[in-house]
């Protein structure tokens, strides 16, 4: 059977790499800048909504790895909003290579449009870094940007989570999802 | 929802490079070496609706020199159009190409840009290192200057971050 391709309300196509800071995020940041740092909690997963304008294959997961890398694994999930995993990434992978892009190749999936869902990642410590923008003020940044946080996943993301709190961290991390195979 | 007059790199709408800029707070762009002689840069954008690229531009930094050219591919790597090999302009300020007309229609494409001068300046922005290639910007260096057609062998930009400011506009005002 063919596929049927869903147009979204919009009429408006997706970014080709779709994050926190592009135009399918629900999150409005503008503050705080970019900058490589630490990954703030072990086992933490953090959650940033998304809604997508047309039906959309997701060939890739990604993240921006920061100046240190090769110390702690990462991990990219997208959600449904109730919690359940629609696509996990691999949980073992290693971050490799310092302040550049690294992809998780997973097998490619569909996504909906006008759904909510959340992008999801998850680091194993706290030595790794990351580039993110930096929002001040803890805990409110979170309540105000719609964004949940997940603690204690010691194994990585996990195929059911319950969005129970508001992100504490003021830190919103560049990763996301790859529209393209390669490069 | 209609497509605004001009689609640039700078614009949040139509731009995971404005997007990121705006949504991080960093939307400001200095004179920015160009990366490397016959080094093109390939910014995502997206069309939302059809779009008949009449003029295509760019802001030259404290140095211009070399030639410029500024084209349009789509997501297979073909290019739509281009502004033909152009000698750089004036210092600091918006220089504008008149191409043959083209029609984009709704869809994901490339802004590139390549330069043949090492000494040359674009108005860019240069974000934390690894950004740009987190956000879909590609590159390649071609053996003779100019935006080859289909692309080659690019790759995911991660070194020498340049978020160079180029627009297309469905206008010859501008």
């Amino acid at each position: 059977m063919s596929e049927i391709i869903l147009p979204g309300r919009s009429g408006r196509k997706a970014s080709v790499f779709i994050t926190p800071f592009s135009a399918e995020s629900l999150v409005k940041i503008n503050i705080g800048g970019t900058a490589s740092a630490a990954w703030t909690t072990t086992n933490l997963a953090m959650f940033h909504p998304i809604s997508l304008p047309e039906q959309v294959t997701v060939n890739r997961f990604f993240w921006c790895n920061g100046t240190t890398a090769s110390t702690n694994n990462l991990q990219v999930g997208v959600y449904d909003s109730a919690g359940n995993a629609i696509k996990l990434g691999t949980s073992s992978t290693l971050a490799s290579g310092a302040s550049q892009p690294q992809f998780d190749n997973v097998a490619d999936f569909m996504l909906y449009p006008d759904k909510l869902y959340y992008m999801a990642l998850w680091c194993s410590g706290t030595t790794t870094h990351v580039v993110r923008a930096n929002p001040a003020g803890a805990g409110r940044y979170g309540r105000e940007a719609g964004i949940y946080q997940v603690a204690s996943l010691s194994g990585g993301l996990t195929s059911t989570v319950t969005f129970a709190a508001a992100s504490t961290v003021a830190t919103c991390p560049l990763y996301g999802l790859a529209l393209r195979a390669s490069p | 929802m209609a497509e605004p007059h001009i689609v640039s790199t700078t614009d949040a709408a139509n731009s995971p490079v404005g997007s990121l800029l705006q949504e991080s707070g960093t939307t400001a762009t200095t004179s920015t070496s160009w990366p490397g002689a016959k080094v093109v840069v390939y910014l995502p954008i997206v069309i939302r609706t059809q779009f008949t690229v009449r003029t295509i531009g760019w802001q030259n930094g404290t140095t211009p020199s070399g030639n410029i050219e500024v084209g349009v591919y789509d997501e297979s790597g073909t290019r739509k159009g281009t502004s033909g090999s152009t000698a750089a302009g004036t210092t600091a300020a918006i220089q504008l190409t008149t191409p043959s007309a083209f029609t984009l229609a709704p869809g994901r494409y490339y802004l590139a840009m390549t330069c043949d001068a090492t000494t040359y300046t674009v108005n860019a922005q240069a974000p934390a290192a690894g950004s740009s290639g987190s956000i879909g910007v590609m590159t390649e260096t071609t053996g003779s200057f100019g935006l080859p057609n289909p692309w080659g062998s690019v790759a995911v930009l991660t070194a020498s971050e340049t978020l160079a400011r180029c627009f297309i506009a469905d206008s010859t005002v501008v």
